[in-house]
């Protein structure tokens, strides 16, 4: 858009039009003070939320999650049963094998869920 | 586009976005600076000033809610400000008006405003009343050119007009100005 300013084209004639705007600008009654205020209070009620501070930062999820279980010492739980249990899943328990083999009483009841197993076993040689 | 109009604008920005940020000083600055006007302009499209402060009052409820948007550099908020009074003006207007009027329609006056003005010597009310007697658009494009000493480029930009537009609605209305006045003066000295 072009900015230059132009000045009004209207010829001046008969009554003096801009003395009489010059005029009426001098007389403009201003504000009332409760309108203002109430300008004011309008502001400060659509003021938009501050900013959150650090200490009211929202929490990342591993900290949600570490808290969940236990803090540090109820983590550090779980990871050490968690490692165990893997190396028991990929070791050969061989230590268990006279258990399963040997007639142990545990195994040798009328269990009929446990026979498959140790029928399992003697096959795999445990 | 002048220093001190950059200067407006990103010293306006600034504080639009400390507004935002939570600074009430920064609020009660552009209250200071732009309510006025705003107001200003209201009373002249409405003459009446319970309703020029309600619409100055929702102007500035809508320049708070949209601080957090505004991006510096686009528009200056007076502008802006200027904009959005001339259309809720429009607006009213328009509402208590049982039938649109025909762009260029001149009513007659009716009123004794004009005339008692000048009998009484009060120039500035004879054209406060010539004023109220133009159609709309030009009664918005005198005040901001006479009153609000908008340049006509940003006028243009509040109408929504092509500058020349503008300065054709000028002419107009300064024209039927100078007859209502010239008229009130000749009753007077009739009289």
């Amino acid at each position: 858009m072009n900015m230059t300013f132009r000045p009004d084209r209207t010829p001046p004639e008969g009554i003096d039009l801009d003395a009489a705007f010059a005029e009426l600008r001098d007389v403009e009654s201003p504000p009332r003070p409760a309108f203002m205020e109430s300008l004011m209070a309008d502001a400060l009620a659509e003021m938009p939320a501050e900013a959150p501070t650090p200490s009211r930062r929202r929490r990342g999820g591993a900290r949600v999650i570490l808290a969940a279980i236990g803090g540090w010492i109820g983590g550090a739980t779980l990871a050490g049963a968690t490692v165990a249990g893997l190396t028991v899943g990929y070791l050969d328990p061989a230590g268990l094998s006279p258990r399963l083999s040997g007639g142990d009483v545990a195994y040798a009841t009328d269990n009929q869920l446990a026979e498959p197993l140790l029928a399992f076993a003697e096959e795999a040689g445990l | 586009m002048t220093g001190e109009t950059t200067s407006e604008r990103e010293r306006d920005a600034a504080l639009l976005a400390a507004y935002a940020a939570g600074d009430a000083r920064a609020a009660r600055t552009l209250i200071e600076t732009h309510a006025p006007r705003a107001l200003a302009l209201a009373r002249r499209m409405l003459g009446n000033a319970a309703e020029a402060e309600e619409i100055a009052q929702e102007a500035m409820l809508r320049l708070w809610r949209i601080a957090p948007e505004w991006r510096a550099g686009e528009a200056r908020i007076s502008t802006w400000l200027y904009r959005v009074v001339a259309n809720l003006c429009t607006d009213r207007l328009r509402k208590v008006r049982t039938q649109p009027l025909p762009e260029g329609h001149d009513p007659p006056d009716e009123r004794p405003g004009a005339v008692a003005g000048l009998i009484e010597g009060q120039r500035v009310s004879a054209l406060e009343h010539a004023l109220a007697e133009l159609p709309e658009r030009q009664r918005l494009a005198v005040t901001l050119r006479h009153l609000e000493e908008r340049p006509n480029p940003e006028i243009a930009e509040i109408m929504g007009l092509t500058v020349d537009a503008v300065e054709s609605l000028q002419a107009r209305g300064r024209r039927r100005l100078r007859e209502l006045l010239a008229g009130a003066e000749l009753s007077y000295n009739e009289g």
